[in-house]
């Protein structure tokens, strides 16, 4: 028994010394931790990462880089008032015309024409063609028309200065592969193409293959015509678990992970040969105040209804610190919900002050009557349901507000929920939609290329959920029929030094509200192992918007 | 036996009906499969409503449940877009229900339930298969070790090492063999071991890879079971060795290696086929931990993930695979029983 027992251990470790790393040599390969497996490669139906592979694959018409400067990709050039491709029609809307690049050719040999981008806008029009996100592109677009091959006419509506990044036109999908598929099932929605077969686009890699639960391989797009890729391969590795998704860099199995959390800034960092940066995000986390949806019934909150007590828990918390301490040094605080370049310069702003908040306390009525530690008014304790979603710097936030707002004699009550169950719609009892809550911190997000707040849906003082109509999203029943009028205003206006002036005004009216209070905004997190990436500004190059991580994936190189 | 079996196969009928229906309504009242996409501007609420149409989810939850069952074929539901009293569009059913085999479609996945579990399915046996051998041969070679040499240093170094890893929660031990074998062997210079899925993402997928690949999560699985397995092995071991049927056999002259392995060992085995009925059916499953650490893309894999996205056909249609299979393999269990041990009779 003894010398079976030798002889099994024996084979074990020459087992685990002998077996070595086999690997395809003479390729360039680039392996990317990737934590959420795509339900399927379709930007028309998903909005995480099956989306994000798109960046690998296809283009825009037009893109923006770091600085948001608008480039043209599949248009020949960017159209603008001064070379006549976008005019303002005699009744005020906005048309737009566009040149696509001439010579540009799907990965399978056939060339992009306006037949695409024609494709796209009939499926962006009629919602039974396919699950969309359509955004405003039906509310807004009047007609496209097609002038040849390479030229189409985008008439709006109504004046729209967003046009390039706020419904606008694209050729995303190649309409010969999808158009017969349309034709057939009425829907693209099961076209083979979503998941994975004959999947054909313009980019600088192409799809290759996916190993469901594994991997998605690209490879070099010899019919890319702009910048040539550098790396011959990139593989996307499937990884969800955060830890192990930091032992894969470590271990050498993933040269590049991205979108992790803040908490793990310094256990990246720690990493020999691993250089970590950050590019601003879009998203921003921020405390969002149930004003005038008391549990639902429409009416306003009797404790944040109030103004004078918003501003004192504003006031009472030291964001500007919690983000240095919590989320990384520089990080700052939003000011408004839409970008800050577009900020008023005088937006005011509600700082970290104690006395203040609790003499604005007094002023309201709350004082602690019954020396409890916490303030009451006619009864009521003030103690307030604070919601969060699972993600740990969200809940870590709760903790130190909580014990800011101790420090003021607001008690809270932390409720950190699963994501699906706080956005949850209204008739699935979505704490949001249902005006179930006192606080809450979340991100939604704004348009980083636009000072328009573009969110009726979210902001508009009609569109409180509720059972006769569950659409809207504004469960916190914020409403300044001023702010309405001035967003929409916005939105439709074209002379830019007008439109930003009316920006100011919105946004000053938007704080009026009181119900939204930035935390921080959420950074994009990266980490590449130096030995396999040369991180120059052209890999930081990531450009601005939410869902462009690898746009200019072109540009990355090896390092050796 | 023949009437024993179609009793239990009976009374088997409404327990999976009963789990089924639980796991459905948990799952349905646990929150939206949709609310993904309310953060998101570009997805209107039209869109989300169509959405909700197409699967059934704004329907009565007694109807849902009946659809998943039998079906929505020819079902209408009428989508008022903008809220004006008047239909828009319809989305028609075209399930079939579980009765004719349709489990429904994944709501992220977007595919059927059936073609979703069959990707993961085989990569879970190839794992669970792989660790339960494992875990059968060692538990026998360490617990009949450790019974005949019993209260030696080797028997008391081996209760020990036993104790310290059935107590380890799994995924404790898996980072702790991630840490050692993967991190610091690399750092030490040492051929190191892969942390993340089936096969080198730069490299062939070799045997050799694979191999590779699957130590650390077998490891992980087999580890905890063996130190058990082996311990139950060790006691009942004991209890044979010590009985009068041995001593017998030994008084005859027989030899050590035959009263062991032919007279000992095969009693001392029997009760291990109810440790073994009772796990197979977990081989199906996967193991839900072990799979997420070591991204292996198996069941566990695909559960977690499901459960994480409210995935509900995927969820139920899951543990409705696992209700069955734990009452067949229970069943199975018995019938071997009987078959190895002609004292037992259900009749």
């Amino acid at each position: 028994m003894v010398k079976s027992l030798r002889f099994v251990t024996l084979a074990l470790f020459l087992l685990l010394l002998t077996v070595g790393v086999v690997g395809a040599q003479g390729e360039s390969v680039l392996v990317i931790g990737w934590e959420q497996e795509p339900p399927k490669l379709s930007p028309w139906a998903d909005n995480t990462f099956g989306s994000l592979i798109y960046g690998f694959t296809n283009r825009d018409l037009w893109d923006w880089d770091v600085n948001r400067q608008i480039y043209p990709i599949m248009a020949a050039e960017i159209p603008s008032f001064d070379n006549g491709g976008v005019v303002t029609l005699e009744n005020g809307n906005t048309q737009v015309t566009v040149n696509l690049r001439e010579g540009m050719k799907w990965s399978d040999g056939e060339p992009v024409t306006t037949a695409d981008c024609l494709f796209w806008h009939e499926l962006m029009m009629d919602p039974t063609k396919g699950s969309v996100q359509r955004g405003n592109y039906p509310d807004v677009v009047e007609s496209f028309q097609v002038v040849d091959a390479n030229t189409f006419v985008i008439t709006y509506n109504k004046p729209w200065p967003d046009w390039s990044n706020d419904a606008p036109p694209a050729c995303y999908l190649p309409a010969h592969v999808l158009q017969p598929v349309l034709d057939a099932e009425g829907t693209i929605d099961n076209a083979v193409f979503g998941s994975g077969e004959g999947v054909v686009g313009y980019g600088p890699y192409v799809f290759e293959s996916w190993t469901v639960g594994s991997q998605i391989t690209l490879v070099k797009n010899p019919l890319w015509d702009l910048e040539p890729a550098k790396f011959d391969k990139v593989i996307l590795r499937f990884i969800t678990d955060t830890a192990q998704m930091l032992n894969a860099l470590e271990a050498g199995e993933v040269d590049v992970t991205f979108n992790w959390s803040d908490d793990l800034v310094d256990s990246y960092s720690a990493i020999n040969g691993v250089e970590v940066f950050k590019t601003d995000g879009v998203y921003g986390d921020a405390i969002w105040m149930n004003v005038g949806n008391y549990k639902g019934t429409g009416q306003p909150h009797p404790m944040l209804g109030d103004p004078l007590v918003r501003e004192a828990i504003v006031r009472a918390i030291d964001r500007v610190t919690i983000a240095e301490e919590l989320v990384a040094p520089g990080v700052g605080v939003p000011k408004s919900w839409t970008p800050e370049q577009f900020w008023a310069p005088d937006l005011p702003f509600w700082d970290y002050d104690v006395e203040k908040a609790n003499a604005l306390l007094d002023e309201a009525g709350w004082v602690d009557s019954n020396g409890n530690g916490t303030r009451d008014k006619d009864g009521m304790e003030m103690v307030l349901r604070f919601f969060t979603t699972t993600r740990q710097i969200r809940m870590d936030y709760q903790v130190v507000i909580q014990e800011y707002l101790n420090e003021v004699g607001v008690g809270t009550q932390l409720l950190p929920v699963p994501s699906n169950i706080l956005f949850a719609s209204f008739n699935d009892r979505g704490i949001l939609d249902t005006g179930d809550f006192d606080l809450a911190i979340f991100a939604l997000s704004s348009n980083a290329l636009s000072p328009a707040f573009s969110a009726p849906d979210w902001f508009g003082c009609d569109q409180t959920p509720n059972a006769e109509d569950p659409t809207g999203k504004n469960g916190w029943g914020s409403c300044n029929p001023e702010f309405d009028r001035l967003d929409l205003e916005v939105a439709q206006t074209v002379d830019p030094e007008k439109r930003l002036e009316l920006a100011h005004q919105a946004q000053k009216e938007f704080f009026n509200m009181g119900f939204w209070h930035g935390l921080y905004l959420r950074p994009t997190w990266y980490a590449f192992d130096t030995t396999a990436v040369v991180v120059d500004e052209n890999v930081k190059n990531l450009g601005t918007l939410a869902a462009n991580y690898f746009n200019h994936i072109e540009y990355w190189q090896p390092a050796q | 036996m023949g009437k024993y079996i179609i009793q239990r196969v009976l009374q088997a009928i409404p327990l999976v009906f009963i789990i089924t229906m639980l796991v459905f309504v948990l799952m349905k009242i646990a929150g939206d499969p949709l609310a993904y996409l309310a953060q998101d501007p570009r997805v209107r609420p039209l869109d989300r409503l169509v959405l909700r149409a197409k699967y059934g989810l704004d329907d009565p939850m007694v109807m849902q449940f009946i659809y998943w069952v039998f079906g929505d074929e020819g079902v209408e539901r009428p989508v008022d877009v903008d809220n004006d009293g008047e239909t828009d569009f319809t989305t028609v059913g075209v399930r079939r229900g579980i009765i004719r085999g349709d489990f429904g479609e994944s709501i992220r996945f977007r595919k059927p339930v059936t073609e979703v579990i069959g990707q993961f399915l085989p990569n879970t046996l190839l794992l669970g298969t792989t660790a339960f051998v494992v875990t059968i041969i060692l538990s026998l070679v360490i617990g009949v070790f450790a019974a005949l040499r019993q209260y030696t240093l080797a028997d008391n170094i081996i209760t020990a090492g036993t104790f310290i890893t059935y107590s380890m929660p799994v995924f404790l031990l898996a980072l702790i063999l991630v840490q050692i074998f993967a991190i610091q062997f690399r750092r030490w210079g040492l051929p190191s071991l892969p942390v993340s899925g089936m096969y080198d993402p730069r490299g062939n997928q070799s045997i050799d890879e694979l191999v590779r690949h699957m130590i650390l999560p077998v490891a992980s699985l087999a580890l905890i079971n063996i130190a058990g397995w082996s311990r139950y092995i060790r006691a009942t071991m004991l209890e044979v060795i010590n009985s009068d049927y041995i001593r017998t056999a030994r008084s005859k002259g027989i030899s050590e290696r035959r009263v062991v392995f032919l007279h000992a060992l095969k009693n001392a085995s029997l009760p291990l086929v109810t440790l073994i009925g009772l796990n197979l059916p977990f081989i199906l499953s996967g193991a839900v931990i072990t799979e997420t650490i070591f991204s292996w893309p198996g069941m566990g894999y695909m559960y977690i993930n499901a459960l994480d996205q409210f995935d509900a056909s995927l969820v139920v249609a899951f543990v409705l695979m696992i209700a069955v299979a734990v009452v067949f393999f229970q069943l199975l269990t018995d019938v071997v029983y009987a078959w190895l041990d002609p004292r037992i009779r259900y009749d």
